[in-house]
């Protein structure tokens, strides 16, 4: 199927044709008032052939340097040519039907006159194909150097853009927390929670950032989420964990687990000593199976629900970081709620 | 033993001030001084002698490259401190032991002080965990190469093709291609969590799947790795024997 572009380059071709024609007609016209735009049209066909097919050597052979080759097709090229236009020119049906204003019955073979008409027609449109070869080549150079001008402009500002914010931003967080510390452990490690938190979702979400993560370091992560979010609370939050297998092995989008769990504390009921979160996490040789699971919370204490954005998204990452084995399971029953997730890699 | 002597240099006293904190617990090795600003800092390199220097990279009005530059003794062992996870390779001889992100943790501090000297080096146990190592790789960026921050716990393993190493890790990005010898990275990598199986081919355990008919099949890597020789790779053929036990 063409492109956009391609269509509006033969638009663009056929736009130069017809402009050439008219000044064709137009030259012809000065010298020989009997000739006819009919005349001029049916020639176009041998016009174009001789440019095209010279400008198809010039970009196969010449351009990948094939010097030898590239002669060869020309010389080729230029015999049947000559070839096809002696055998019109020379009692041919065809020259009759469109040059038939023209013929002069009487008139013989020239051996310097048909080599004069050979070499105009020819030196002609293969100067055209030679001038435009030259002139793509150019323009391709050119594409080539601003695509190389944009990538070093895109990782100088990336550069400037981290020379800024990370040693500045860990400069003030750390002189905070070392201020913090003499005063209050507790608030300085809370900064640490969050600073590292901060770091983690910016990793996450920056262009072209990981699309997953070791086990271990989304656990690292929400184990810091958890903790920020009890020291905000007033009530306790009760989580059982349950982990085996290697957790420097299995892997899965970043934030995925956070996700899981943020819904678990805005929406679901984890405070009941009873009934805790039970985070459960197997990493096997070829897969990582991840379950949360949670107590819902009664009707009378909003929020009950989210509109589920939040698994939606994680439900379309799974498939772009995994797009040949996962599953996606939400399972909203009478007293809990349950997302289990099972990865193959 | 002799304690190794070292000096801190960063713009910033809180750095300074985390730095001794962690420092404090590690046996053999005392800072002598710590300096906010680099000019004092070189005026006592220029009369004393340590025997390592933690710097930070950013240092007000120069850099670390152009301190280091300045000094009489362009070979002393120099531990990086730095916030940015990349940083241009210079192109020339640095005596870098260790490049260290900030926040530093203990273990990888501990990490970078073993590779100061051989007698730091066995007096320092080896971190059991994976977590807490990275290195700074030179990779091939979108205009130059450069240092780039790459976690070890990450790597899948390390292929040598044509003077370059190829460096797949597990997060679903494209591989790393480093002009680092793979014998330069082994040198760095802790031996207890990376084998070597074939003379082009380096891989983390963690990502072990099977052995098969002289192949090692690893999560994360489509293609199966070769097998050297048994008398070759002795390490590699123990961790075989041990049933692969993580």
């Amino acid at each position: 199927m063409r492109s956009t572009s391609q269509y509006k380059n033969a638009w663009r071709h056929l736009l130069y044709w017809c402009i050439y024609l008219v000044y064709f007609y137009a030259i012809n016209l000065l010298g020989n008032d009997k000739i006819s735009p009919i005349t001029v049209l049916m020639s176009f066909p041998y016009f174009a052939a001789i440019f095209y097919i010279v400008l198809r050597i010039l970009r196969h052979y010449f351009y990948r340097n094939k010097i030898k080759q590239g002669c060869i097709a020309l010389v080729c090229f230029y015999t049947v040519s000559g070839a096809v236009l002696y055998t019109a020119t020379h009692n041919s049906p065809i020259l009759e039907v469109v040059y038939q204003a023209y013929l002069n019955d009487a008139y013989s073979f020239n051996i310097r006159e048909f080599l004069q008409t050979f070499l105009i027609m020819h030196g002609h449109f293969t100067m055209l194909a030679f001038l435009s070869y030259q002139y793509q080549n150019k323009i391709r150079a050119i594409k080539q150097q601003l695509h190389e001008i944009r990538l070093r402009h895109d990782y100088e500002y990336s550069a400037l853009a981290e020379q800024i914010s990370p040693h500045m931003l860990t400069n003030l967080l750390q002189n905070s927390i070392m201020k913090l510390r003499a005063t209050d452990p507790q608030i300085a490690d809370q900064f640490n929670d969050l600073y590292g938190l901060m770091n983690y979702y910016t990793d996450a979400h920056a262009p072209g950032s990981a699309k997953t993560i070791l086990i271990s370091s989304e656990i690292e992560a929400v184990k810091k989420y958890i903790r920020s979010n009890q020291a905000l609370s007033s009530q306790s939050f009760f989580i059982k964990w349950q982990i085996t297998g290697n957790i420097n092995r299995g892997t899965l989008p970043p934030t995925s687990l956070i996700c899981l769990v943020e819904n678990a504390i805005k929406y679901g009921e984890i405070s009941d000593k009873e009934c805790p979160m039970n985070i459960e996490i197997e990493i096997r040789k070829s897969s990582l199976y991840l379950s949360v699971r949670n107590k819902k919370r009664l009707i009378s204490q909003p929020p009950f629900s989210g509109r589920g954005s939040g698994l939606q998204s994680l439900r379309r990452r799974l498939q772009i970081a995994y797009p040949k084995g996962h599953r996606f399971i939400v399972r909203n029953e009478k007293l809990h709620f349950v997302v289990k997730i099972l990865i193959h890699y | 033993m002799r304690k190794s002597l070292g000096i801190i240099v960063d713009d910033q006293k809180a750095s300074i001030d985390y730095l001794l904190e962690k420092l404090a617990f590690i046996e053999y090795v005392d800072i002598v001084k710590s300096f906010e600003e680099p000019l004092k800092a070189m005026a006592f390199l220029r009369k004393n002698k340590v025997d390592f220097i933690i710097l930070d990279v950013e240092l007000g009005s120069i850099n670390a490259f152009e301190f280091l530059a300045s000094l009489p003794d362009t070979n002393l062992p120099t531990i990086l401190h730095t916030a940015h996870q990349k940083y241009e390779d210079r192109g020339y001889e640095m005596n870098l032991i260790d490049v260290l992100l900030k926040p530093v943790s203990s273990a990888r501090l501990r990490g970078a002080l073993r590779r100061v000297t051989k007698d730091i080096y066995d007096t320092l146990n080896e971190d059991r965990s994976l977590d807490h190592w990275y290195d700074y790789f030179q990779v091939r960026g979108p205009a130059r190469y450069e240092r780039q921050l790459v976690w070890l716990k990450n790597i899948v393993c390390f292929e040598s093709v044509n003077r370059t190493v190829i460096i797949h890790q597990s997060d679903g990005c494209d591989p790393l291609i480093s002009s680092t010898p793979l014998k330069q990275i082994m040198d760095r990598l802790p031996e207890n969590w990376f084998k070597q199986c074939h003379k082009s081919y380096v891989f983390n355990i963690n990502y072990f799947k099977s052995y098969k008919k002289r192949k090692v099949f690893l999560s994360y890597f489509q293609s199966a790795v070769p097998v050297g020789r048994k008398h070759s790779y002795p390490d590699f053929h123990q961790f075989l024997e041990n049933d692969n036990g993580i």
